[in-house]
């Protein structure tokens, strides 16, 4: 009979020879004890969306084709109504344990229709020109109210409802404070604010990387990896004519994901890091070496390097991730 | 060690709070030390695709010149362009007739002797479909200079914001 010493000792020993990752141990963890309460994605979970879905899809098409008939009263209702019956009946499931499975479908519902309705409550009696500061107003009481929701029940669809009301209500309040501002150059401002976003993401990915909402890391990882360096890549600018800070760190930058990669054990961080080395190469020789080397030329040094920085993604992959 | 744990997820939130608080900083601070705007100016509304005058300034004042229109560019009605006066302390626009504005001596460059330019809004629409009737508001027109931005009440209409040209910054009136 091995000690606690020795199961450690031979753990360490085939994680050492790669035999063993981290997250295998994390899941026999999870299949023994059961404590962290998520389960695998499953089929019949795409189908009660996808059937929200589509019963959302029938109540648009059938309000819309009655929408002028309606009054402002009857308009609302349909649709904040709808809303807060359908979190109504997602409560009420989520209180049985043999409907329980049905409860995230009907939440889901209610996240569509909760902010529609408000949205349509103030177009109706509100200041329907003010959009962006109407925007503000939305994403702050469907954040209220899903982030409340999470605080009571510890849903992780509630968790995913509040991340994304959180992100929309960044972007709503910002646009609202440099509303028509020309001091802020839109396009720009927007940049920093979804390489902001993403790195967000991505340390909240990594703060719930072993706790009960680990299921969150590798979505969070993937899209803030992606915004991170699509934003930095973008603030590199596109003007072959001139050379910005940001073009000049972006390969940095992707070279600074992968080395992330290897640390956090992260195929996101390593796939986006590669993948954005790879767009780079090919605009900083469209942009520099094509018209002293000609396009042949660099297409045949873009092909190398793309296939050296592939191999060398799939080695640091075995080497060092190999989930 | 309980705070070094969550100290990611601390920092994964404040982030967009501090950017946001940042940003408020950013639009107030240069109102604080920027100087307001001093200077009048005088700016044409076309109000048409078609109009057969045009103003310029020429040795600091203002001159019509008469814009002759080939009969087969003539896209009836013809506008004549309308002229208004900025006050910069009141930040109102008043109509002022050709013969009032002639008096004035104006600088016509883009930038007035105090630093500032009229320039557009940078509005986003926002990423809500139902209110895309009323999401941009093009007839806004703001002062930009020295980091600051004051917006400027200006006669401009939806229909003809895209018409605004501004003539010269008033010196002062002879």
């Amino acid at each position: 009979m091995m000690n606690k010493h020795d199961v450690l000792q031979a753990i360490r020993e085939l994680h050492a020879r790669g035999e063993l990752s981290r997250s295998e141990v994390l899941h026999a963890l999870e299949g023994k004890h059961g404590s962290h309460g998520g389960r695998g994605f499953k089929i019949t979970d795409v189908l009660y969306f996808l059937g929200g879905i589509i019963v959302l899809s029938g109540i648009t098409v059938f309000i819309g084709q009655h929408w002028e008939e309606l009054n402002s009263l009857t308009r609302v209702l349909v649709t904040f109504g709808s809303g807060v019956a359908a979190y109504a009946v997602g409560l009420t499931f989520l209180q049985r344990t043999e409907y329980r499975f049905l409860s995230g479908t009907f939440f889901f519902l209610s996240a569509l229709l909760i902010p529609t309705g408000i949205a349509v409550a103030l177009h109706e009696w509100g200041n329907s020109s003010d959009i962006v500061f109407a925007e503000v107003i939305i994403s702050f009481l469907s954040l209220l109210t899903y982030a409340a929701s999470y605080a009571v029940f510890k849903k992780h669809y509630f968790l995913t409802f509040s991340i994304i009301f959180a992100t929309w209500f960044f972007f709503a309040l910002t646009n609202w404070m440099t509303a028509d501002n020309p001091v802020f150059n839109g396009e720009t401002f927007m940049e920093y604010r979804v390489l902001v976003t993403g790195l967000s993401y991505m340390l909240l990915g990594y703060s719930f990387r072993n706790n009960s909402l680990s299921s969150f890391t590798r979505p969070l990882y993937t899209i803030g990896a992606l915004g991170f360096l699509m934003a930095a890549f973008a603030l590199g600018g596109f003007d072959r004519d001139t050379f910005t800070l940001w073009e000049f760190m972006f390969p940095a930058l992707c070279f600074g994901f992968i080395f992330l990669s290897t640390m956090v054990r992260s195929n996101e961080f390593l796939f986006a890091g590669s993948f954005f080395l790879m767009v780079d190469i090919f605009k900083i020789t469209s942009d520099y070496f094509t018209d002293s080397f000609g396009w042949p030329l660099s297409l045949i040094l873009c092909g190398i390097a793309l296939i050296v920085i592939g191999f060398v993604t799939l080695r640091v992959q075995k080497k060092y991730i190999r989930d | 060690m309980r705070f070094k744990e969550q100290l990611p997820l601390i920092i994964g939130i404040s982030i967009p709070i501090i950017v946001t608080v940042a940003v408020g900083l950013s639009i107030w601070i240069p109102t604080l030390y920027a100087p307001k705007p001093v200077y009048d100016f005088i700016y044409s509304v076309n109000d048409g695709y078609t109009f057969d005058q045009q103003y310029v300034v020429q040795d600091e004042h203002l001159t019509k010149r008469v814009v002759p229109i080939p009969p087969k560019d003539v896209y009836p009605p013809i506008y004549t362009p309308i002229l208004y006066y900025y006050n910069a302390e009141t930040d109102s626009s008043k109509q002022i007739s050709f013969e009032d504005a002639k008096n004035y001596r104006l600088n016509a460059g883009v930038i007035s002797p105090d630093g500032f330019e009229v320039v557009m809004g940078n509005q986003d629409g926002g990423i809500f479909p139902i209110f895309f009737g009323g999401m941009n508001d093009y007839q806004s027109r703001y002062l930009r200079g020295h980091g600051a931005a004051y917006r400027v009440n200006l006669a401009l209409s939806s229909q003809d914001y895209y018409s605004f040209r501004l003539l010269g910054w008033v010196l002062d009136q002879e």
